[in-house]
């Protein structure tokens, strides 16, 4: 459960992975923004774009974006506006960007249109999320401190730290450049490629380069890593617990009438021992307004208006030493219900539920989570089995 | 001599700091450029260490080391903090 809160409230709306833009970013950004200046020109500012948006030239580089996706019939727009900004002027620096259009990678806005055969709206779905406090995101003004400063890691300090991976550097290099039959050198330097590669993916394991380390260059590669990041693991741990708000909106507009209005605001704050290396708990609120149309009734008005407030803690039971994913995570919490129109024959308009969910991880990005629910106003358990999908590790 | 280009790129992020090492020679980059480097045409073992925005995103850095228009080797970096060793094999 834990995840997909996490997910959904940090990863998927306001952070630098917007959903549309990022998944690929990574492997694809430079195939991506060569393909946004091959359809769109390189000199273009944001205004013209603004202002010109449904040109031709920029509805392409939308689509060739992904961030306008167009099927049979249907249309689907997603991004956060910083996202677009970066399509329509790849040539400035990101740095300037990121500081600069901090408000804009937390507003994120989405839509889904379904056309008719004549080309006409039949259904449209409008969304829109917004950070309305985002502590998680690293500000130096806000904390008061700059980790790269004078007072931070400067790179004297980082080449003083790993100083003694120079001994691995210049030995590896000795072992190349004593070999002079071609092939025989070509196999060494994709031998210590592989090692490197171990290297490069492991969690700072100076012993894997035990063959040209001993032992106290290995300790003291650990220790000075520490001293050195100390400050840095701090900060990412306040930041991993940091509060977040958000506001959420999602319409529904239908066969000629919205049929849906919702509204959500949601917070999550970390909590958890002042030693451990991260947050154990997150405190989770959240309050829904719904208003919808029930399908029932065929009026013109929306006639069903529900309001929910939840509120949980979420903790990790068991996890997987070995690269510290979790095993099993449980969320404790409550929720109210009120529905103040459209209440259904039979159904209380105010309700109570005690909420317990264990989720357990089948695989990678598979989990199982077991909803238990007390309704207090019924006196009656209930229950709910569903697989999910973390969605967005399965693209990253 | 051979001249190398080592190009440092922030694809994704607020801040990083990075120092490179190659032949001895120390590099430094908080921001995204370009430094040329007189190499042997010889095998090195280049250190890549640094810090990126510690938020919990898809910081990302690229690196690459370029003779002319060839492209020696080069390494996508997502890690908020790291050490990574790459081989830059100079003909």
């Amino acid at each position: 459960m834990k995840k997909f809160i996490i997910t959904f409230l940090i990863l998927s709306i306001f952070s630098k992975n917007s959903l549309a833009q990022d998944f690929e970013f990574q492997q694809k950004l430079a195939q991506k923004e060569q393909t946004a200046k091959d359809a769109a020109d390189q000199k273009i500012n944001f205004k013209s774009v603004v202002t010109n948006l449904l040109a031709g030239r920029y509805y392409q580089a939308l689509v060739k974006n992904g961030v306008i996706n167009q099927g049979d019939g249907e249309f689907k727009i997603k991004s956060t506006i910083y996202g677009l900004i970066r399509i329509f002027d790849s040539t400035k620096r990101e740095k300037t960007y990121f500081e600069k259009f901090r408000w804009a990678r937390n507003t994120e806005f989405g839509a889904g249109m379904e056309l008719d055969k004549n080309n006409k709206i039949q259904s449209f779905n409008p969304n829109l999320t917004i950070a309305i406090y985002n502590g998680r995101e690293y500000n130096p003004k806000r904390e008061k401190m700059n980790l790269f400063d004078k007072n931070g890691m400067t790179a004297y300090k980082t080449e003083k730290a790993t100083e003694r991976l120079d001994k691995v550097q210049k030995r590896m290099e000795e072992e190349v450049n004593a070999i002079s039959d071609p092939v025989k050198r070509k196999e060494k330097i994709a031998e210590l490629a592989v090692i490197n590669d171990k290297f490069n993916k492991s969690d700072f394991d100076f012993s894997l380069y035990k063959k040209w380390l001993d032992e106290e260059d290995i300790k003291d590669l650990a220790t000075k890593w520490k001293v050195l990041t100390d400050k840095y693991d701090e900060l990412q741990k306040k930041l991993s617990g940091a509060p977040l708000l958000t506001y959420g909106y999602e319409g529904g507009y239908n066969g000629k009438k919205w049929d849906k209005l919702n509204n959500k605001l949601e917070f999550l704050k970390g909590f958890g021992n002042e030693k451990d290396s991260v947050m154990k708990y997150d405190f989770y609120a959240g309050v829904f307004y719904n208003i919808t149309q029930d399908t029932l009734n065929n009026s013109s008005s929306l006639n069903r208006k529900v309001f929910t407030a939840k509120v949980g803690v979420n903790t990790v039971l068991f996890k997987n030493e070995t690269d510290g994913s979790s095993i099993v995570e449980v969320l404790g919490g409550a929720e109210y219900q009120n529905i103040s129109k459209g209440i259904y024959t039979g159904e209380k308009r105010d309700f109570f539920k005690l909420d317990l969910t264990f989720s357990f991880r089948l695989a990678k990005n598979l989990y199982l989570p077991f909803e238990l629910k007390y309704n207090a106003t019924t006196g009656r358990f209930e229950g709910y089995l569903d697989l999910k999908f973390d969605v967005v590790n399965i693209f990253k | 001599m051979a001249k190398v280009k080592v190009n440092v790129r922030l694809e994704l992020g607020s801040q990083y700091q990075i120092i490179i090492k190659i032949g001895g020679q120390v590099l430094h980059f908080q921001d995204t450029g370009s430094q040329t480097v007189d190499l042997d045409s010889r095998f090195y073992v280049a250190k890549i260490a640094g810090f990126q925005d510690p938020t919990n995103t898809d910081s990302t850095v690229f690196v690459e080391f370029k003779q002319a228009n060839t492209v020696l080797n080069s390494i996508t970096i997502n890690d908020r903090k790291f050490i990574k060793l790459l081989n830059v094999d100079i003909n």
